[in-house]
């Protein structure tokens, strides 16, 4: 009888598969991976250790409660954020459809399976932050202030804090499911559904943050509101173990529950369709000539139309529907535009372009993703002639348009609210620009470098080494990029110019690293994506 | 039409996919390339319609080096894969206008084109219809029917007539039979040892990635049939 950790074996494996290296060698993508991955632990650990040692020097008497919170809640968010994100957490590929279905494995076992990869994976986010914080208490100068339920706490919620996560978003995938059966436009409306909850928990994490007396984006009263996080908080501040024993009886339940309930019921789903018959679409056709620059342009946002679409879609639009949904809090909401009108216009400025590195960081994984996605269809791509320009090219566009979306008519308030100053405006514009282009040639280049071909399942594609790789220079970037922004403001020639110095020297950097990208795309580009099989 | 000449092919370095493998395949040619399973005939394949590198050796179509003038060969071939994979979200006709751009056919040639194939294969009905929608037999179908949308000098196919109903079957073989009289040339790779028999003038048996025989198939196929030689090669380099 198959054992379900050797399913979670297989399941693991297929995620964290890479391409090999020349010659067959095993890829050492891995590695760096993981080289990159201590460096942000020591980098997090070391900024935690120094805001515990400032919070305290600052006022002796602090809680330690008012220390931990904040990053106990922003693992309990970033759990239940990146869970969402990730979509459908029992989603299959036909993969598994013809090879795992006919086998005599028990439901129970392959919901098991699924769900336990989703936590390990999911956790790889919420570990950075717990260890981070663990160390910092350790390192601190002021660690004899902690207790052992403080630590014990830290560590539960790091290895813990996704089982609730996920459990609830496997039964609303239930719940969508079932409700959305008999729907023609069952795959839209799902998507939507998970665009929707991601945006409104956001809305709801932004506002409240900043509608109490606490200015921090994280607002510590939204801890009663998330399930189970009650009962850490309530053992940080009562100090008792108890309340541990509670969150950790809760979460682990939950999730044995969902699943002795639910087995049947998800397995159905999962392997014999979310949707009742077949969707026989029709689309009128005219004979029509197109460039095939516009043909390919239409591929890329056709996908948002495509099947199985309930990843991929709120994966690429999620970030890039930020920025535009923070532009409609700062006008409807008095008590955030205030924070705007009371500091300086270097603040607004490095604010402007702090967010619009992590945002068109986070927006530029398409490329990256859809090269992934094509591997059934490069028969098509390769085989025919089709400039391997146009396809690339076409890429950039469709991620340059999303990013553009999310991030110029925010800039466009900032002036109109008069936040900032036309000139300031015009720098920031031409930075949006080209930091998008920017980040968007360095993601294509990873997907060209490191593609997950020879799955169907968009949850491993999403969650393969080319898009971590993606993901991890985001705050190497911004303390560069900060340091950069920064530096001529302290240079008394170039301080007389005001900020325009800053936008400049950020411009160009931003530009020079673009650059280097472009001139490895136009050199091995085309190779490399000729050798994607 | 098609020259292969020395070609060799590693995935990891160590053992080789293709090894040392010669073929020329001329205008009026229906090829049939056989081999058991992991042979190397998709490698091959592959390779000569430019949908992955080989490492030594040279293919040409029409003349030219596949590796060293990819866009131009690709204007003059057509390909059909093992799995009829199609953009999913589009409708048939969609996709092959798709197609037909690439190709860079005029409206009234694909048009008529489209028109023609749909009707043979009774597809007309589904043109509007979403691929995501077809049957694998009539994802087979749409694959053919884009592989002769434009004036392709030869056709490659791998498998071309697993998932095709016995109709369609014997209707594509008259289309091939077509294709070649009119001076193009077809190299296809398949198991069905009768149809190769039966369509085919030339043969190439593979083997572990060498090709073990090859010529014209009256040569090769005297007084036996072609499934009697097939198992006869593999049993000779068995003992060997």
């Amino acid at each position: 009888m198959l054992k379900t950790s050797t399913l979670v074996k297989i399941y693991l494996s297929e995620m964290f598969k890479t391409k090999p290296g020349k010659n067959g060698k095993k890829s050492n993508v891995l590695l760096i991976l993981l080289i990159m991955y201590i460096f942000y632990l020591v980098l997090m650990s070391f900024i935690y250790r120094m805001s515990f040692n400032t919070t305290f020097g600052e006022n002796p008497l602090t809680k330690t409660q008012e220390v931990l919170l904040p990053p106990i809640l922003t693992v309990s968010i970033m759990s239940f954020f990146f869970t969402l994100i990730g979509g459908n957490t029992l989603s299959i590929g036909p993969k598994e459809m013809n090879i795992i279905a006919p086998l005599p494995i028990k439901e129970g076992q392959i919901v098991t399976a699924k769900l336990i990869v989703t936590i390990i994976f999911e956790s790889v986010y919420e570990f950075m932050i717990g260890f981070s914080t663990f160390v910092a208490m350790l390192l601190c100068d002021y660690s004899s202030l902690f207790s052992i339920v403080d630590y014990l706490s830290i560590i539960i919620v790091t290895f813990f804090s996704t089982m609730v996560p996920i459990t609830l978003t496997s039964f609303l995938f239930l719940v969508i499911a079932k409700a959305v059966k008999r729907s023609k436009h069952a795959q839209k409306i799902e998507t939507l559904f998970y665009v929707l909850l991601i945006l409104a928990i956001l809305v709801g994490s932004f506002t409240s943050g900043y509608s109490g007396t606490t200015t921090s984006l994280i607002p510590l009263e939204a801890l009663d509101f998330i399930p189970f996080v009650f009962f850490i908080k309530k053992a940080i501040e009562t100090q008792n173990l108890i309340y541990l024993l509670f969150y950790l009886a809760s979460t682990v339940g939950l999730f044995t529950i969902f699943i002795i309930l639910f087995k049947k019921f998800a397995y159905r789903i999962m392997f014999f369709g979310k949707y009742n018959g077949e969707i026989k679409k029709t689309i009128k056709t005219p004979y029509k000539k197109r460039s095939m620059l516009k043909n390919l342009l239409r591929r890329e946002f056709g996908r948002f139309s495509g099947s199985n679409s309930s990843i991929f879609v709120p994966n690429v639009l999620i970030p890039p529907l930020i920025m535009p949904l923070m532009t409609i809090i700062m006008v409807f909401m008095p008590d955030v535009r205030i924070l705007f009108t009371d500091v300086s216009e270097v603040s607004v400025g490095a604010i402007i372009i702090l967010v619009t590195t992590i945002l068109s960081s986070l927006a530029s994984s398409s490329p990256a993703i859809t090269i992934s996605l094509d591997w059934r269809l490069f028969w098509i791509l390769k085989s025919t002639p089709i400039k391997t320009k146009d396809i690339l090219l076409s890429k950039i566009i469709f991620n340059l348009s999303i990013i553009g979306f999310a991030t110029i008519p925010l800039s466009i308030l900032f002036i109109i609210l008069g936040y900032c100053s036309f000139i300031d405006f015009i720098f920031i514009l031409i930075f949006i620009c080209v930091a998008g282009l920017t980040y968007t040639l360095f993601e294509l280049y990873v997907g060209l470098k490191h593609p997950r071909t020879g799955v169907d399942d968009q949850y491993i594609i999403k969650q393969s080494p080319a898009i971590l790789i993606c993901l991890l220079p985001i705050l190497p970037t911004l303390i560069i990029n900060a340091i950069i922004f920064i530096i001529p403001l302290f240079i008394p020639v170039l301080s007389q110019f005001g900020m325009i110095p800053s936008y400049i020297s950020l411009i160009l950097f931003t530009a020079l690293y673009g650059l280097l990208w472009l001139l490895l795309i136009l050199k091995k580009g085309e190779k490399l994506y000729f050798n994607i099989s | 039409m098609l020259s292969v000449k020395s070609v060799y092919k590693s995935y990891d370095g160590k053992k080789n996919a293709l090894s040392n493998v010669s073929l020329e395949v001329e205008s009026g040619d229906i090829f049939a390339f056989i081999g058991h399973n992991g042979a190397g005939k998709t490698t091959l394949i592959k390779s000569i319609v430019g949908l992955q590198p080989f490492d030594k050796g040279v293919i040409e179509v029409n003349g030219i080096n596949v590796l060293e003038n990819p866009f131009d060969t690709k204007r003059i071939i057509s390909y059909i894969p093992d799995e009829p994979d199609a953009f999913e979200s589009l409708s048939g006709l969609e996709f092959l206008n798709f197609i037909a751009d690439a190709y860079d056919v005029s409206i009234e040639k694909r048009k008529e084109r489209i028109e023609k194939y749909a009707k043979e294969f009774e597809m007309t009905d589904h043109l509007n219809s979403v691929i995501s929608s077809y049957s694998h037999g009539m994802k087979q179908k749409i694959v053919i029917i884009s592989a002769l949308i434009h004036d392709a000098k030869l056709l490659v196919m791998d498998e071309p007539f697993v998932g095709l109903d016995p109709k369609a079957a014997f209707i594509f073989k008259n289309i091939m039979r077509e294709f070649v009289s009119e001076g193009g040339a077809i190299f296809f790779s398949t198991h069905v040892l009768e149809t190769a028999e039966q369509l085919c003038n030339k043969i190439a048996v593979i083997k572990n990635g060498e090709i073990v025989k090859d010529g014209k198939m009256e040569d090769i196929v005297s007084d036996e049939s072609l499934e009697e030689v097939f198992m006869e090669l593999l049993g000779e380099k068995n003992n060997a």
